[in-house]
């Protein structure tokens, strides 16, 4: 009663949060896709014996990085598909496609998986419980980030960034530490996502291990005095994690604060350079906070081609003729007053 | 140990002409009545000779090493340090030290050198290949393998060059002794002939089967091969003063003597990579001096317990022992690379060196008085051993799984950390590691250890990369009963950096130590993998599931068994019908 209640009176909030998840999750995903391969090269992976193909059986809906709109449900034929194995398949995808929707159905689905399963239904399963989004759910899920079955794993891993929950947090702070690069990179994408800023210090020394992934999550949960030190070394990262690192940071809801933010735009414009007016620009007209930021993404996107500093950290001119002070002591987890 | 007198009497002048044609003119020929065979020897003479010559100190002989390069060089040096010197002359077969002298021949041509010096003493007209030397510091004598392969041919030469005697006979005649102008000649691998070498006559005989070597050691006289005995007022009784060395199952089977009948060829052999060394005692009653042999076998030394046969210290070694001697307090070991290494007897701590100077292909060495021990505190046997383990030559293999016995066989709990410390570290070579591990399981003292490196995991982030040898910890912990090792054991199942083969130990370990604190995980594994169709991993979830069962969670596998999630491979480890057939459950 009291979930519904907050749900109901918090309906704008949770459009701003959701919003700017959409995005991280877009990014997220694009990372998944056209990064971690290459990533997971450098970090230390080691390959393990048991361990399925990575083409078979992966996981569907739950790597998408957005959802897509949860389709209408008879929850009692799905709940009875449920029940018997001939139709568990069926009705794993019926409530995958439901997704929050199908949140009465998450229990059974729980049940299913703790007793276990096969692993195409393994999969579906964890893929479901993703899709439903309860964090009810991720003291079940979390086991199976451990799983012998890299698909196994990684649709665990997705799950939990979708149930979030300090059960999910402590599962995918494991997966920062798994032999399995792809998990890792996966938990740290998913840490971002699960919004627990006890996991800065581990993504902190994940961006040390290799695991730049990291970068955007840390941009996404971290105090501002996190985030300030990730600025720090932000050009120590390629350009493809400062830019998901800003992206995150312009993202955050509560804001950080703008003089943070402007260093962010400031950092990424001095390693992209003139190169990448055209993404300002489109993070400026996706941009709603505050004006100054807004005015320092719009400059960054029309910077003349010689004016586009490439080694410092120095805010673009306009953005600092009254630069505000910084904030002396940001409240943890919580960005400056914009 | 009195013999019929046989066969030297065949030692006639008709076989000195023949010599003769070998090696030169020269001094007086044997008699034909010296080695008369219908004569019989109830042993009293040798025991007469003995008495004789009791009171006759033997000199002791040159320390030295004398190495073979090439095919005609020479390079010695003196025990004691010194400058090596050098040789040039064609060399047919392996040289020989005794007393002052080192005999070599070659291109028909027999030399000797003082020991000492490498200064050239003597050269003769000479075929076939040396046997043995003895030398009293005015004669040498020279047991030789006659060109045809066939017999034995002997001779003695004074310090001028001059052939004082000469003796060429149809038996097997092996390396030679000397006393004070009595020269003792094994044959036929059954006899000890005493020779007056001034009358050329035979003057007593003793029957010492298995003895094709005389030898003089630390001022007395032996015979021997596989075991010695000493020339003393016993020789010719049925409790002769004779020590052998208690056997060991050492790799190529080394022996403490070649046999005196053979001639070696210049260039080392597996024998020499692989020998006994040892000192019979000079006095009192049979036995090895300072109660130790030494082994080596190629990088690797190892001294042993004179009487039992127990390891008591390995040396490994950066290049491969070739030749070597005892001596008191010690062993003189000489490489391959031109180097003597001196042993400490009691500890195996290396005690000094000399130099050759130069790689060398054979190593003949001599130590008779010299002497040299070492003041360092011995190392642990253990990590001596994995020294040796640790040898990444594939040859060394053999040794190795000797070495690894002997250190699975230390009852030291110790022992238990050094074989975790070379699992952990995949010290060992490629072919030897899964011995290691079987070795680590078959421990059964060390849990302490055991448990200390179960508590190490995989953790990428603390740059923690390495997986500890979990199967073996686990039929080591579980063979001890160890309970502490449960929870630690069910952390490595469930983590997926644990081999499979590792995670069917850890099961089976589980099996019977875990308890109620570990029935979460096993039921986790259970549920995760009761469907796998692969065998490690369904035998390993047998063994979860009878632990489940011992722990009181049977209803949990009844369950599994109901429906259709759990293979058919598990089923069948727990005695289960197939899925989709009727039966109830185990």
């Amino acid at each position: 009663m009291k979930r519904t209640k907050r749900a109901t009176t918090g309906g704008r909030r949770i459009t701003w949060r959701r919003r700017a998840t959409i995005v991280a999750l877009g990014l997220a995903g694009l990372l998944s896709a056209a990064s971690i391969s290459a990533q997971t090269k450098g970090s230390g992976a080691t390959p393990e014996k048991g361990a399925a193909p990575a083409s078979k059986a992966a996981p569907k809906s739950s790597a998408s990085p957005t959802k897509a709109p949860a389709k209408k449900i008879d929850l009692a034929l799905v709940s009875a598909q449920l029940s018997a194995p001939a139709t568990l398949a069926l009705g794993l995808a019926d409530a995958e496609s439901a997704g929050s929707k199908a949140k009465t159905l998450a229990p059974r689905i729980e049940e299913l998986l703790a007793k276990g399963l096969t692993t195409d239904l393994t999969l579906a399963a964890l893929s479901a419980l993703g899709a439903i989004g309860a964090p009810t759910s991720s003291a079940v899920i979390a086991p199976y980030v451990q799983h012998r079955n890299a698909d196994v794993r990684k649709a665990a891993a997705l799950a939990l960034a979708q149930t979030g929950g300090p059960d999910a947090a402590n599962a995918l702070r494991k997966g920062l530490r798994s032999s399995d690069a792809t998990l890792r990179s996966l938990s740290a994408i998913g840490l971002g996502r699960a919004g627990d800023e006890q996991s800065v210090p581990d993504l902190s020394r994940a961006i040390d291990r290799g695991i730049l992934e990291a970068a955007p999550s840390i941009g996404a949960i971290g105090s501002a005095t996190q985030c300030d030190e990730l600025l720090a070394r932000l050009d120590k990262l390629p350009i493809d994690k400062q830019q998901a690192t800003l992206e995150a940071m312009l993202h955050r809801k509560p804001a950080l604060g703008t003089d943070l933010l402007l260093r962010a735009i400031a950092k990424v414009q001095a390693a992209t350079g003139e190169l990448t007016r055209a993404y300002f620009s489109s993070l400026e007209r996706n941009y709603w906070g505050t004006a100054r930021v807004k005015k320092a993404l719009d400059a960054a996107a029309h910077a003349p081609k010689s004016a586009a500093p490439k080694d410092s950290a120095a805010p673009p001119q306009d953005a600092t003729k009254t630069p505000p002070p910084a904030p002396k002591s940001p409240a943890k987890g919580k960005g400056g007053t914009p | 140990v009195s013999a019929p007198l046989r066969l030297p009497g065949s030692i006639a002048i008709t076989l000195v002409l023949s010599a003769l044609s070998l090696f030169g003119c020269g001094g007086g020929q044997t008699q034909g009545a010296a080695f008369d065979n219908t004569k019989r020897d109830d042993g009293t003479a040798m025991t007469a000779l003995q008495k004789q010559l009791a009171s006759v100190s033997i000199p002791r002989a040159a320390d030295v090493a004398v190495g073979v390069f090439g095919e005609r060089s020479l390079v010695g040096v003196p025990l004691e340090g010194g400058k090596p010197w050098t040789f040039e002359h064609p060399i047919a077969c392996r040289p020989v030290v005794a007393g002052g002298v080192v005999v070599g021949v070659g291109t028909d041509e027999m030399f000797g050198l003082d020991a000492r010096t490498g200064k050239q003493l003597w050269a003769r007209k000479a075929g076939g290949c040396i046997r043995g030397v003895a030398d009293d510091g005015r004669v040498t004598v020279v047991s030789a393998r006659p060109v045809n392969g066939r017999g034995g041919i002997v001779i003695a030469i004074d310090r001028e060059g001059q052939v004082v005697r000469q003796i060429e006979d149809g038996s097997n005649i092996g390396a030679p002794g000397m006393i004070d102008g009595f020269v003792f000649l094994p044959w036929d691998g059954r006899y000890v002939s005493a020779y007056d070498l001034a009358a050329g006559d035979e003057i007593a005989r003793v029957q010492l089967p298995g003895a094709t070597r005389a030898f003089a050691a630390g001022g007395a006289l032996f015979f021997g091969e596989r075991s010695a005995t000493r020339f003393d007022e016993h020789v010719a009784q049925a409790g002769a003063t004779t020590v052998t060395l208690p056997a060991r199952e050492l790799p190529d089977h080394p022996a403490w003597m070649d046999s005196g009948n053979d001639a070696l060829p210049p260039g080392a052999l597996v024998s020499d990579r692989s020998r006994l060394y040892a000192r019979p005692l000079a006095t009192g009653a049979a036995g090895i001096v300072g109660d130790r042999y030494a082994a080596t076998s190629g990088r690797v030394a190892m001294g042993f317990d004179a009487k039992t046969g127990v390891l008591a210290w390995v040396h490994t070694h950066d290049a491969s022992f070739l030749g070597g001697a005892a001596y008191e307090g010690g062993f003189a070991l000489c490489d391959a690379e031109g180097r003597v290494t001196y042993l400490d007897a009691k500890t195996g701590a290396v005690a000094g060196s000399a130099v050759l100077g130069i790689p060398i292909d054979a190593c003949v060495v001599q130590a008779d008085a010299f002497t040299k021990t070492a003041a360092d505190a011995p190392r642990p046997l253990r990590d001596a051993i994995a020294g040796a383990l640790r040898l990444p030559h594939p040859d060394a293999e053999p040794i190795q799984r000797f070495l690894l016995a002997e250190l699975t066989a230390l009852p030291d709990e110790a022992a238990t950390e050094t074989l975790i410390r070379l699992v952990d570290e995949s010290a060992a070579p490629v072919g030897l590691a899964a011995d290691v591990r079987s070795a680590l399981g078959a421990r059964r003292s060390g849990a302490s250890f055991m448990l200390t490196t179960l508590a190490q995991r995989y953790d990428y982030l603390e740059g923690a990369l390495h997986v500890p040898p979990v199967g073996p910890l686990a039929d080591a912990l579980a063979a001890m009963g160890e309970k502490r090792a449960a929870p630690l054991l069910a952390v490595h199942l469930l983590d997926p950096v644990t081999p499979v083969s590792d995670v069917e130990r850890a099961a089976s370990a589980l099996e019977v130590l875990a308890g109620p604190a570990e029935l979460p995980a096993l039921q986790q594994f259970f549920a995760a993998y009761r469907e796998t169709p692969d065998l490690p991993l369904a035998m390993a979830v047998a063994h979860v599931a009878r632990a489940l069962e011992r722990l009181g969670s049977g209803d949990l596998v009844a369950s599994a068994m109901r429906d259709p999630y759990t293979s058919d491979l598990v089923r069948s480890k727990l005695g289960a019908p197939a899925a989709g057939t009727k039966g109830p459950a185990k």
